[in-house]
């Protein structure tokens, strides 16, 4: 088996094996600070879900090795699964954990309105004056619904408060 | 009871209320004609806004989202091909093929017609049934609403889950996270790392915004683009056809409508089911069943009866035993909460007629969402060309608003976001979420019932099956089990023979 070919099999399964490292912490937790009656039922969920994942993990490589098998014999015109860019994906991923670490530092109304100038800008491809105008209005909207209407205090972030 | 139902018809037309109902009534079409978003998005959306509102208020907006949702996902359905939500896939196999022929305002106006009769057969049968449901309910003890609990979980998993082995990983997930925080049977903390913010656990509003709502606005985002090329036109005279049509297959609309309410009532069956069999009853029972997904109207009108009836059945299990049946049920459950309603036995007794509001809301809604939908088609057609870059955002710092303005938390806030990766990132590798979700709502009721279960039993395992009704469900788990984990396995077995890569 090819480097190219491990490196696609270790890809396939490694939200599974993310997932059982989760799970092993969990459990090694639950051992270190629980008493045995309040691990009990917790214990019993994680190892059951660790046993699945044990099944996943082992299933899945047998079907990448499998799916290789296949691949060389039809000359590689396997069809391959259709997923979006992985930097795509990192960055709106990244752009809403932004979002939450500028709402957590400066509050909504910092936040808010440099989250959807960014978005719409350089995701959206939106002309500069369209992103600020949006912006300003949501922002409004959120003052005029949440704070004025409603009476809810919006979060000012630990900088400015 | 039918002075509770007067009382509560009452309250739900008061001024106030109706205002909110019309708001989710609007909200449930606008959510509805988007594809991918649907009833459980919106829900999960304006979850966290009706924090101040009065409970029958809640309800109704809540009540206007479900029964309009359906009517809106119908629009795009025969209008582009393209369902807004998953149960109107089976109205797309007519209903698209009737546009095709210039004849899309009598598929709407069939649709229209069909959606709120569904509903209120659906509403009647539930009606019927909540009075006996709750002498029902009082044979229910420890062992049993574990049983139920766990009924529930698997149900739902095995019948959501294309991939049954990671449905079952899903829920397991759902549960070691349910069991974070303090536990009420014997005191302890658990898994906080020392946070007072998971004193009460992972809370469920936040995780169902994040989970569904925002999960489904970042895949949007990262898919780009609009939603549709291009809208096609759509004439307005006609739907009088559509109408009069509907009332002429009166036998295709009660039929319809009990396959809806039964299958609805079922956890884990859904809409998709319901509207499909419907469909398929409907095509096997007609003289000319080729004629069908080439323009039949009653290739319309019977998976939309079905799909609004369904919300009558679904309505069952969720209040009576706090056990969703879908994921628009379980979001539907927060809102129950968050208004300080415990789904489960005491719910029928305590909150008679909160429950009623709710019929009567929803009763409503299917008949306004058909008028309002009809009025706005065109226009409702014309959010499906959005660009989703502009859409995304803007609905991810409303979640987010709201997600905080709940507790006025930020963790809250961190806890949507959280989920919301984590919602992404499952669907992205297919692990499906609503057995997670499901088993953070399930779990905690179902460890205190079995740790009770087992005090009483004095830890005999033999008290899960001391009760007609425990053995019952007991052989319900393992009925639901084998009959999707036997084929599974058989076909993975014959995989292997041929040499199948599955």
């Amino acid at each position: 088996m090819s480097g190219h070919d491990t490196s696609r099999l270790m890809l396939r399964i490694l939200p599974s094996v993310l997932l059982l490292l989760f799970i092993i912490g969990y459990i090694a937790t639950a051992y270190l600070t629980l008493d045995t009656e309040s691990r009990r039922v917790p214990l019993l969920a994680a190892y059951v879900a660790c046993l699945l994942l044990v099944v996943d993990i082992v299933a899945g490589l047998s079907r990448g090795r499998a799916a290789q098998k296949t691949s060389k014999g039809s000359g590689g015109r396997v069809r391959r699964e259709s997923n979006p860019p992985l930097a795509q994906e990192a960055s709106v991923l990244l752009s809403v954990i932004g979002l939450v670490l500028g709402i957590y530092l400066a509050g909504f109304y910092v936040a808010v309105p440099l989250y959807l100038i960014v978005t719409m800008r350089y995701f959206g491809h939106q002309s500069l004056h369209f992103s600020l105008a949006t912006a300003f209005v949501a922002s409004l909207i959120i003052y005029v619904a949440f704070d004025l209407v409603l009476g809810y205090r919006i979060f000012p972030g630990i900088i400015l408060s | 009871m039918l002075d509770v139902l007067w009382q509560s018809a009452a309250d739900v037309i008061s001024l106030q209320t109706l205002v909110f109902l019309m708001l989710g009534v609007i909200v449930g079409l606008v959510f509805g004609v988007i594809p991918g978003l649907g009833g459980t998005t919106a829900l999960a959306i304006l979850l966290p806004l009706t924090f101040g509102m009065e409970v029958v208020d809640a309800l109704a907006m809540s009540g206007g989202i479900m029964g309009a949702v359906g009517m809106g996902g119908s629009i795009p359905a025969i209008l582009l091909n393209a369902p807004g939500t998953a149960p109107n896939a089976a109205t797309c196999l007519d209903g698209y093929p009737l546009a095709q022929q210039g004849r899309a305002a009598e598929a709407l106006g069939a649709t229209a017609t069909a959606s709120p009769l569904g509903g209120v057969i659906g509403i009647l049968t539930l009606l019927l049934v909540l009075p006996v449901a709750k002498d029902f309910i009082l044979f229910f003890g420890p062992p049993e609403f574990f049983l139920l609990a766990v009924f529930g979980i698997v149900t739902v998993t095995l019948a959501e889950s294309t991939n049954l082995l990671r449905g079952l990983i899903s829920a397991g997930v759902g549960l070691m996270l349910a069991f974070v925080g303090y536990d009420t049977v014997s005191g302890g903390i658990r898994f906080t790392f020392g946070s007072d913010y998971l004193w009460d656990g992972i809370p469920l509003v936040p995780s169902l915004m994040g989970l569904f709502g925002m999960a489904e606005m970042i895949r949007l985002s990262i898919k780009g683009g609009s939603i549709a090329a291009d809208v096609k036109s759509v004439r307005i005279g006609g739907m009088m056809t559509g109408i009069r049509a509907t009332f002429r297959h009166w036998k295709v609309v009660i039929r319809s409508s009990v396959i809806g309410t039964l299958v609805g009532a079922v956890p884990g069956a859904g809409g998709t089911v319901a509207t499909f069999i419907a469909y398929g009853a409907t095509k096997k029972a007609n003289p000319r069943p080729e004629s069908f997904s080439k323009g039949r109207i009653e290739g319309v009108i019977a998976p939309e009866a079905a799909n609004n009836a369904k919300d009558g059945g679904a309505l069952l299990p969720t209040l009576a035993f706090g056990i969703p049946g879908s994921a628009e049920m379980a979001v539907f459950l927060g809102y129950l909460v968050l208004h300080g309603m415990q789904p489960g036995p005491s719910m029928l007794l305590d909150h008679e007629q909160e429950i009623y509001s709710l019929v009567v809301a929803l009763t409503l809604s299917a008949v306004l969402a058909s008028i309002i939908g009809l009025a706005c088609v065109r226009w409702l057609a014309m959010i499906t060309v959005v660009n989703v870059q502009i859409l995304a955002p803007l609905v991810i710092v409303v979640s987010l608003v709201g997600a905080y303005a709940v507790h006025s938390s930020p963790g809250d806030v961190v806890v949507a976001t959280m989920l919301g990766v984590l919602g992404y990132l499952m669907t992205r590798f297919n692990y499906p979420r609503l057995p997670l979700v499901m088993a953070l709502i399930l779990g905690e009721t179902a460890e205190r019932g079995f740790k009770q279960a087992m005090m009483i039993g004095q830890d005999n395992w033999g008290i899960f099956l001391h009760s007609p009704a425990s053995i019952v469900m007991v052989l319900l788990i393992i009925l639901s089990l084998g009959w999707s984990i036997v084929p599974y396995v058989v076909k993975i077995a014959a995989g292997r023979k041929t040499g199948e890569v599955t």
